[in-house]
């Protein structure tokens, strides 16, 4: 392994990451790729099997590209459910109004960001949407209303925790979402329903 | 630097983004923001049939493309190389150009009065096509500062990365990260022969994948959203006059850099 000068710089986020093509006759025709990876709050480590893309999607400062592409099959189900909700041709009971509906593709597009599971999705009025995600006995409820987002984890016994945020908020919580993802990875936490929600209440938490 | 112009250096791509939370209105219309910036009909504009999708409104002037883009929390307006040459990556034709067109953006900002915005990006990308891994390493390090003492070799996908955040006062006093992205890629040019209505698909119609390897600097200027509202208070959306305020400190700022290294303006 080659050795990197790299001179000691406070900066923050720094990172460097590279792919370097060893000798092939050496390996007897494998090609073995290493990265090397540095950022605030993260040592230096070693080389990955894998491709490593957490740093660069998740958790540096830089605006990703965006395109329709990038929308998971998952998630072109959940914007196609969104969209059927304000065809005009449906019945008043199912359409949602236009603020909620706006309120709901930034929490969907929020959650896509954010590397969630794409929820299911109910509504039972104009006034709000719910998106749901189930695992075991538990079940997480987010209802999204046109300012205000509230979440409600539960098993069919007792609610288990609960938690209202402004949806101004949910800004703010793209970062906690992504923080998360980081930390999930970090420690190989299975990144199922249940684990993201538990995360999503402590991070939540915390922040207020 | 005060090194000499760098006349192989082309700009690939400049890009303004608004991020928004959601009001009690309805998304921008793609179509208003597109005209409002370029004062034109787009040559195509295309509205997806889903809801979490972006909708694109799109055109070409004589020296590059020019788009809009919506989708939920995030507008867009992109400014793109037109065709690919015949050995070198597609680029915009100068950079002259995309300060022009990054400039007209920016005015429209000024007096569109978006709501409801929290977080403004400034993207600028310059690219050197190359012949060879080595080549791009080797162009990439030359525009690097010394400081970080790198030296070139024979890697493959070489990507450096720093920011240098900065505290602006028209983000409330929120930090602005200030990214600098260093970069060997490699681009896959993909063109789709399109047969006339009627007669049947032939080889014209076959994809033609063209590869090209790009020493690429690129930089991104956005400001962060405080991660906690305090006192229930909401101080991270932007006033129109804050937005524009960024984003012209963001042009200079990535001119200024653009300028040390010694891309020909």
């Amino acid at each position: 392994m080659s050795t990197y000068e790299v001179t000691p710089i406070y900066i923050q986020s720094f990172y460097v990451q590279g792919t370097e093509q060893i000798d092939q006759r050496a390996l007897a025709g494998n090609v073995q790729t290493h990265s090397y990876v540095a950022a605030s709050g993260i040592p230096v480590v070693g080389s990955f099997a894998a491709p490593f893309n957490y740093l660069s999607g998740l958790t540096s400062n830089v605006v990703p590209v965006i395109g329709a592409g990038e929308l998971r099959s998952d998630y072109q189900e959940l914007g196609s459910a969104l969209t059927e909700m304000t065809r005009v041709d449906i019945a008043e009971e199912w359409k949602v109004n236009a603020p909620v509906l706006e309120a709901a593709k930034f929490v969907a597009s929020q959650l896509a960001a954010g590397g969630f599971p794409a929820p299911q999705i109910f509504n039972h009025g104009p006034l709000s949407i719910v998106f749901t995600w189930t695992h075991q006995a538990d079940t997480l409820y987010l209802t999204v209303s046109a300012d205000k987002v509230s979440a409600l984890l539960s098993t069919p016994e007792r609610i288990k925790r609960r938690h209202q945020s402004p949806l101004s908020e949910m800004a703010e919580q793209k970062f906690l979402l992504m923080s998360l993802h980081s930390y999930a990875s970090q420690y190989t936490i299975p990144l199922n329903s249940t684990s993201s929600v538990e995360l999503f209440f402590s991070s939540a938490e915390s922040a207020t | 630097m005060n090194e000499p112009l760098l006349p192989d250096w082309k700009p690939l791509a400049g890009r303004v983004t608004l991020f928004y939370v959601p009001g009690m209105a309805a998304s921008p219309s793609t179509l208003e923001l597109y005209k409002s910036v370029w004062h034109s009909d787009p040559d195509n504009f295309q509205k997806s049939d889903n809801a979490l999708a972006p909708t694109v409104a799109q055109g070409k002037l004589s020296a590059c493309g020019i788009n809009c883009t919506v989708q939920p929390g995030r507008i867009d307006f992109n400014i793109t190389p037109l065709e690919a040459g015949k050995n070198s990556a597609p680029a915009i034709e100068s950079l002259s150009v995309l300060n022009e067109q990054l400039d007209r953006i920016v005015a429209a900002v000024a007096t569109l009065n978006l709501a409801n915005v929290n977080r403004i990006a400034l993207f600028s990308q310059m690219g050197k096509t190359c012949r060879s891994y080595p080549e791009a390493n080797d162009a990439l390090i030359k525009i690097m500062p010394a400081a970080l003492g790198t030296r070139a070799g024979k890697w493959e996908d070489l990507i450096f990365q720093i920011n240098e955040p900065y505290v602006s006062p028209d983000a409330g006093g929120d930090r602005v990260n200030l990214n600098q992205n260093w970069s060997a890629r490699k681009l896959q040019i993909v063109t789709f022969g399109m047969p006339e209505i009627g007669q049947p698909i032939n080889m014209a119609s076959v994809p033609k994948f063209v590869e090209f390897i790009v020493a690429t600097y690129s930089i991104d200027i956005n400001n962060a959203v405080s991660p906690v509202i305090i006192n229930g208070m909401n101080l991270t959306k932007l006033t129109a006059q804050q937005q524009t305020a960024l984003l012209r400190d963001a042009l200079k700022r990535s001119r200024d850099k653009f300028s040390e290294i010694g891309f020909a303006q």
